[in-house]
């Protein structure tokens, strides 16, 4: 148990984390979005525990509802990123050697190439903020970060899912299957994934962490959540202009947020490579 | 087509295994045997000799980069060297089932054993989950595995490797196959288990399916097959019943291999070795492809191919200078 606590500690603190996201309309104290011009920039006092901003709102009460926005982006990005990633990485893994692989890792190399804000912000250059409306569909902002920052991850979800099915693609019982009749999608996705899952979940925990960090650096920008929605990096973008003035809250608490909830995400993530990992010694203890 | 007479189960007509797209690398040569219905044929030979290769090709299993590149394989009237890949999924589990060398691999360590059982029962059979369930149940107990019902929850690790094999025997004998292909079964296990697995094996001959059984000690083959085929450096050296190969090999090749294995009431003070080393895989000398190790070995050996000579109707065997004396210190 002890050689875990870092890892229980992770999911305790992503729990709450995650918990005051679902149950913010419960448990936050008042409605983000509402100004008190009366009240503006207070101190952390009784009826304000983490103070309020330049417009007056209830910064505990913004901090619960940001976290609902930035969990769910930050999971929803690496949904999609380990749905196409690990689908093509199986693919190019189990086809080696053929144009099909060419295709697929060589667009991994390019997308891989380019740093991932910068990507994200030429993208959201190019479709703008704002949502937009295509046909019946229209894409908020939430979705759009979502399938950037998707898109971001599956080169590296990818690869890792590649490498590993390099590997068990030449194991004796995807022979064995084959051999029993299965075709090359029983193979890939009866047999092959769930042995190639460990790894690539590791790496999937980890990015939510990195996930949580470029929303919040897309919005801090402007490229992201747009006020007066609350999102953690549009309120450390509000609380730029008060940190030399002496109103510290503003930043502190938001930044205190995704500071938590990256090292909670860290701390799960090294945990479950320990567990995962044969090499770590855990998992051979009962094999 | 002269060959598949209508007992004849699946007979290989001048099979050769070459790299694709490079020709002239051929691994086995000109293979040509058959196996009737409810016959189990031994293939014994060397690491290389291209046993398992042989194997493989059967049922379109061989390795990415090598094919079939000449001759045709007929099974069951029809020329399954011709299939697609799609008939041959319908055909691989179900018609022809295999049993690999190294029964901790051939297993997938994340799955439950009933699963992997049910997958091949649902792509091949079809039917309720329950009757499904039932018949892996009963695949289970017909090897052997005591209290089956729980042991479909297992998974491959919480067997032993004896018992993993007898999944693999179960999960190969499901569907009724025609045809099971043991690729060297009994190789990885230790003795006494070598022997039930051989048990075992002689249960499923009873229940009339053909057997194609490898491996590289031609005691375990003459045990229980019907006839045996000696391969070396993928050409067919011998091929004869199990009494003609025990008791009057004709070629040194078959001869050295059957002074290999150490028996019982024989006072020896070392086993004999064959000399040498086997042939490159790809190279194609001239004459016997064992001329250079062969103690019979004369001129002509190393520079013509000897043609197929019979000893009797069953017995064929490719060699200039064939060793015709009885064995009779071979106890049966």
């Amino acid at each position: 148990m002890r050689r875990h606590s870092s890892g229980i500690l992770g999911i305790a603190l992503l729990a709450s984390v995650g918990l005051a996201g679902a149950l913010a309309p419960y448990v936050a104290p008042m409605d983000p979005l509402e100004l008190d011009l009366g009240s503006r920039l207070t101190a952390p006092e009784a009826g304000h525990l983490f103070g309020t901003d330049q417009a007056g709102r209830d910064l505990l009460s913004r901090v619960i509802w940001g976290s609902r926005e930035s969990l769910s982006i930050a999971f929803g990005a690496v949904a999609l990123g380990l749905a196409v990633g690990v689908t093509l990485g199986l693919i190019a893994g189990f086809r080696q050697g053929t144009v099909l692989e060419t295709i697929i890792m060589r667009t991994f190399d390019v997308l891989f190439s380019i740093p991932l804000l910068v990507l994200a912000i030429a993208l959201i250059g190019i479709i703008g903020t704002g949502p937009i409306t295509i046909g019946p569909i229209t894409v908020g902002d939430q979705a759009k970060l979502i399938a950037l920052i998707g898109l971001s991850f599956t080169p590296a979800l990818g690869r890792v899912t590649y490498g590993s099915t390099l590997v068990e693609s030449r194991s004796d019982y995807v022979r064995a299957k084959r051999a029993q009749g299965a075709s090359w999608v029983e193979l890939l996705f009866l047999e092959i994934l769930p042995n190639v899952v460990p790894p690539v979940l590791v790496q999937a925990t980890l990015f939510i962490g990195v996930a949580v960090i470029v929303e919040a650096s897309l919005s801090f920008v402007g490229l992201g959540v747009q006020p007066p929605a609350p999102s953690w990096g549009t309120m450390l973008a509000d609380a730029r202009n008060y940190i030399f003035s002496g109103e510290w809250w503003i930043a502190l608490f938001p930044g205190l947020a995704i500071c938590i909830t990256v090292v909670a995400f860290n701390l799960m993530g090294d945990t479950l490579r320990d567990l995962l990992d044969p090499r770590a010694g855990i998992r051979s203890g009962f094999i | 087509m002269q060959q598949v007479g209508p007992e004849s189960l699946l007979s290989l007509e001048a099979v050769s295994i070459g790299v694709a797209g490079q020709p002239g690398v051929e691994l086995v040569h000109d293979i040509n045997f058959r196996v009737t219905r409810g016959e189990a044929i031994g293939i014994v030979g060397e690491s290389g000799s291209g046993k398992s290769l042989t194997a493989l090709s059967v049922a379109g299993l061989l390795p990415a980069g090598l094919s079939v590149t000449s001759g045709r394989i007929v099974f069951d009237d029809r020329v399954i060297s011709e299939f697609s890949e799609r008939d041959l999924h319908r055909l691989r589990g179900k018609e022809i089932s295999y049993v690999f060398q190294d029964p901790l691999a051939a297993l997938n360590p994340t799955l439950t054993i009933g699963r992997q059982m049910i997958d091949v029962l649902k792509r091949h059979v079809g039917g309720s989950r329950e009757t499904l369930r039932r018949r892996a149940v009963d695949g289970l107990a017909s090897v052997g595995i005591q209290e089956p019902e729980s042991r479909l929850r297992s998974y491959p690790h919480q067997f032993s490797g004896g018992m993993r094999q007898r999944v693999l025997i179960a999960m190969a004998t499901l569907c009724s196959p025609k045809l099971l292909i043991a690729d060297e079964p009994t190789t990885a296990l230790d003795v006494t288990v070598q022997a039930n697995i051989i048990d075992l094996f002689r249960a499923i001959r009873r229940t009339g399916i053909s057997l194609i059984f490898i491996s590289h000690n031609i005691d375990v083959v003459l045990e229980f097959c019907d006839r045996v085929l000696v391969l070396y450096g993928g050409r067919v050296m011998e091929i004869g019943t199990v009494e003609e190969i025990g008791l009057r090999p004709q070629h040194p090749y078959t001869r050295a291999l059957l002074e290999c294995v150490p028996r019982l009431g024989t006072q020896l003070d070392r086993l004999r070795a064959i000399e040498g080393q086997p042939p490159l895989p790809g190279s194609q000398p001239p004459g016997c492809p064992f001329a250079q190790r062969c103690p019979r070995v004369i001129s002509r050996c190393r520079n013509e191919r000897p043609p197929a000579s019979y000893a009797s109707e069953t017995h064929m065997f490719e060699c200039w200078n064939p060793a015709d004396t009885v064995l009779t210190a071979r106890a049966s």
